[in-house]
């Protein structure tokens, strides 16, 4: 706390923290341990793996086969793309033969003679009507056999589809088949993984039911370890509060030593501070000692004001006090010896016995008989009367 | 037991003639020092705490404060009044301060009591 003073000084980090929170670890500690309840040991959880033994639908489908048709059938595309080429050169051929012919017709016209002439021009004729006739049959001909052929072919085709088209089908159900055995399989692979999943469930619950046990005794172990250290550290805080106390004892006391001292100063000039201001009256009171060391000639005169028992011991002192004598009595006072003192009545017969009944106040002589019978005395008629000069 | 209480003495002293000077000019002189008055003392009174006992005390703060039963930041001299400085280093405090208030307050509560006692020094 170096530094710390009076009137709101800085003050030093609280290095008393770390005990306290020792302290309260420990109680943390101490109650965490305290409140591990073994209890019974539950069933570890053991999840049932069910398995997935559920039939699959077959969600194939075998394809249908239709069988193909010719009218339907594009003829086109089994066409010959040369037959046009085919019949073009043939017909140059034809033509060309047909005008060799010509030419053989107008050589021999005009070594005839008969060039020009209506026979010639006949001839010409028939030539050209083979040439059309031979060109026609030529291209219808060859038209036909494209057309067959195309139609061939494409009859193939159709057949080949149909075939390909079944041997699909089969392919299909062939394969619908094995799907159908597969679901089969993987149902009965499914049925005895859950099975073999229950066994392990089983297991497994056997196995975690010894863990738990185990735990729990672990966990015992572990709380009796920590209420142990907790324990501990609690002694430990303990210590360094105890130390921390007998320290600061120590200081207050040593301080409260220094500040004694402080005071004791203070103390001191403040006395003499005081001889400083009574120093005139004690001056003063030299001259009035220096003359009462001188014999001075006094004289003395004692007055004395009577008391009650002054009172009471003028004239007489022997007076009648019997109680029997007396009424309306009261207590008015009492002596230093422990009698009490009264004021009372006398009664009407007491005045015919002869006795002293000048004062109503007084003791009580029963009273005196017990503290000093020596100043008791018992009058002719009986009654007693009290001495008080003896008193 | 024989005497009641009361009754008085009385004893008359003769005062020499060779003492009657010096006892006049005593007198004379006291009645000089009777009208000085009081004359206060403004020094140190009270010695305020060590610095050992004012570590100690904030330790008690401290240990308060850990376990939760006095404020964070409290200085275990809060509340005490500011020690002067003396000579040679002194600490502590002076009434002086406190008595002038007193007699200040005196005078602005009863003014001509305070003028009547003062004149018993003029």
């Amino acid at each position: 706390m170096a530094g710390a003073g009076q009137g709101g000084q800085t003050v030093a980090p609280n290095l008393n923290t770390a005990t306290a929170g020792a302290l309260y670890g420990a109680g943390a500690g101490t109650a965490q341990a305290m409140g591990f309840q073994p209890g019974m040991v539950g069933r570890p959880n053991a999840p049932y793996y069910g398995g997935q033994a559920q039939m699959v639908g077959t969600g194939g489908t075998t394809p249908q086969v239709q069988s193909g048709q010719l009218a339907n059938t594009n003829l086109a595309q089994y066409q010959n793309p040369y037959t046009q080429q085919v019949i073009d050169t043939q017909a140059q051929d034809v033509l060309r033969n047909a005008q060799l012919g010509l030419n053989q017709l107008s050589g021999q016209a005009q070594r005839a003679g008969a060039f020009g002439g209506s026979r010639h021009g006949v001839a010409m004729g028939e030539i050209g009507r083979g040439v059309a006739q031979t060109l026609g049959q030529q291209s219808a001909q060859l038209r036909q056999a494209g057309f067959q052929n195309a139609q061939q072919m494409a009859q193939q085709d159709i057949a080949s589809r149909m075939q390909a088209d079944l041997a699909n089908q089969q392919a299909s159900a062939n394969d619908l088949s094995r799907q159908l055995q597969a679901q089969g399989m993987n149902q009965q692979a499914a049925e005895n993984q859950a099975q073999r999943m229950l066994q392990a469930s089983t297991t497994g619950a056997q196995l975690g039911m010894q863990g738990a046990l185990a735990n729990q005794q672990a966990g015992l172990q572990g709380a009796q370890m920590r209420l142990g250290a907790s324990q501990q550290m609690g002694d430990l805080a303990n210590l360094g509060f105890g130390m921390s106390n007998t320290i600061q004892d120590r200081m207050l006391q040593q301080g409260a030593m220094q500040r004694a001292l402080n005071q004791q100063l203070m103390d001191t000039a403040q006395q003499r501070y005081a001889e400083y201001q009574g120093l005139p009256q004690q001056t003063i009171g030299y001259v009035s000692q220096a003359l009462g060391a001188s014999p001075i000639p006094q004289s003395q005169t004692t007055t004395k004001q009577p008391g009650l028992f002054d009172y009471l011991t003028l004239g007489a002192t022997m007076k009648a006090s019997d109680i029997r004598l007396k009424k309306n009595i009261t207590k008015v006072g009492k002596l230093k010896n422990g009698l009490n003192i009264y004021k009372w009545e006398w009664k009407s017969f007491a005045k015919t016995l002869g006795m002293p009944l000048k004062t109503t106040i007084g003791v009580m002589a029963q009273e005196v008989q017990k503290l000093k019978p020596e100043a008791v005395h018992e009058h002719e008629s009986g009654y007693l009367m009290v001495d008080y000069g003896a008193l | 037991m024989s005497g009641g209480k009361g009754g008085s003495q009385t004893t008359q002293a003769q005062i020499p003639d060779w003492a009657k000077e010096p006892t006049i000019r005593n007198i004379a002189r006291a009645e000089e020092l009777q009208k000085v008055g009081y004359m206060p003392y403004y020094g140190a009174d009270v010695a305020s705490f060590s610095p050992m006992e004012q570590m100690a005390m904030q330790g008690t703060v401290n240990q308060a404060q850990a376990f939760g039963l006095a404020p964070q930041g409290m200085n275990a001299m809060a509340g005490m009044p500011q020690p002067q400085q003396f000579a040679n280093g002194l600490t502590g405090y002076s009434a002086g301060g406190l008595y002038d208030q007193a007699l200040a307050e005196t005078q602005a509560r009863n003014p001509e009591f305070q003028k009547r006692y003062n004149e018993l020094f003029s």
